[in-house]
């Protein structure tokens, strides 16, 4: 072997020595830690003046305008276990996470914006099933994180 | 297309624009006539029309009367419906309680209604959304709302 291949070998061992990090924002919505990726945060900002629609199921909390487009307020915990997160007077103190799904906005309801953080791939537990609610959990401060799978959650709700 | 003029009309508690290109006429709905009255009959002028009839004819066009606020499982009185917009060229006659005013919007003001809302509502007759006084007003495009016609007013029928 010549000290050229030796070399791309020896970087190559690195790079697969090397962890993969991903960046999450940390939320609290009620008791629980929901994480989402960092990459697919378009923004975060606060509930405001919100127009309720004529018609629309109870996770849909109505529509906002904010950074010049329509953010749709989805109540993510109602999706998921089907009793509403907050009631129309606590979601005045509510922040909105905002994701990209498609073409439109969707503005996740939190009550909290806790931490960003950095995790090692290593860290997180996977859940096998790519088409999960959650993409898997890791810990952060003794507490568990769960990594939610927002476009799994948007889909299932045209079913 | 840089601004638009909207005929702006409240049905139901909530306000819509529709394009003014897109209406014919506007004919007063009555409760108190019989249906078999002038509203039918291609000869003749038609200056008003029966507020519970669902169709009616038209210059020699059957046209469709459309309530946009039956999926919307609001609570009201048909009575309260006051006009009738037709749509050019559509067959189709959009009831509305009121109507507001004339208002001409730029581009800029208007927000795409989301495709995700359209779709999970049935809404797909709503392209977009612009705020008017303290409210917003959802703007309704007749063409996709005649589409929709025949697959999902007749089923509320």
């Amino acid at each position: 072997m010549n000290l050229r291949e030796e070399l791309k070998k020896s970087q190559d061992e690195i790079l697969e020595e090397e962890e993969e990090w991903i960046n999450f924002i940390i939320v609290a919505i009620k008791d629980k830690l929901f994480a989402f990726e960092i990459d697919k945060l378009f923004g975060v900002g606060k509930i405001e003046k919100y127009i309720e629609l004529p018609v629309s199921p109870s996770y849909i909390k109505g529509i906002q305008f904010l950074y010049g487009n329509v953010i749709i307020l989805f109540d993510i915990v109602n999706v998921l276990e089907g009793t509403n997160s907050h009631n129309n007077d606590e979601l005045s103190t509510c922040m909105i996470t905002i994701l990209k799904y498609d073409e439109d906005f969707f503005g996740v309801i939190v009550d909290e914006l806790l931490d960003t953080v950095k995790i090692a791939k290593s860290k997180i537990t996977f859940t096998p099933d790519a088409k999960e609610f959650y993409k898997g959990t890791f810990k952060h401060k003794d507490k568990s994180v769960s990594i939610l799978n927002i476009e799994e959650i948007v889909k299932s709700t045209y079913n | 297309m840089k601004e638009i003029n909207v005929l702006i009309v409240e049905i139901s508690g909530v306000l819509v624009g529709i394009p003014q290109e897109d209406v014919e006429v506007v004919l007063p709905l009555v409760y108190d006539m019989k249906k078999t009255m002038n509203i039918y009959g291609s000869s003749k002028v038609i200056t008003k029309v029966w507020g519970f009839a669902t169709s009616f004819l038209y210059e020699g066009r059957n046209i469709k009367i459309i309530d946009i606020s039956l999926p919307w499982n609001r609570k009201r009185s048909i009575l309260k419906f006051k006009y009738l917009i037709l749509i050019n060229n559509k067959n189709i006659g959009i009831k509305v309680d009121s109507i507001i005013d004339i208002e001409r919007f730029s581009v800029k003001e208007i927000y795409l209604f989301p495709i995700y809302l359209q779709k999970l509502l049935h809404l797909d007759y709503l392209w977009g959304v612009v705020m008017y006084k303290k409210g917003i007003m959802y703007l309704i495009d007749s063409g996709v709302l005649k589409d929709m016609v025949e697959a999902f007013y007749e089923k509320a029928f």
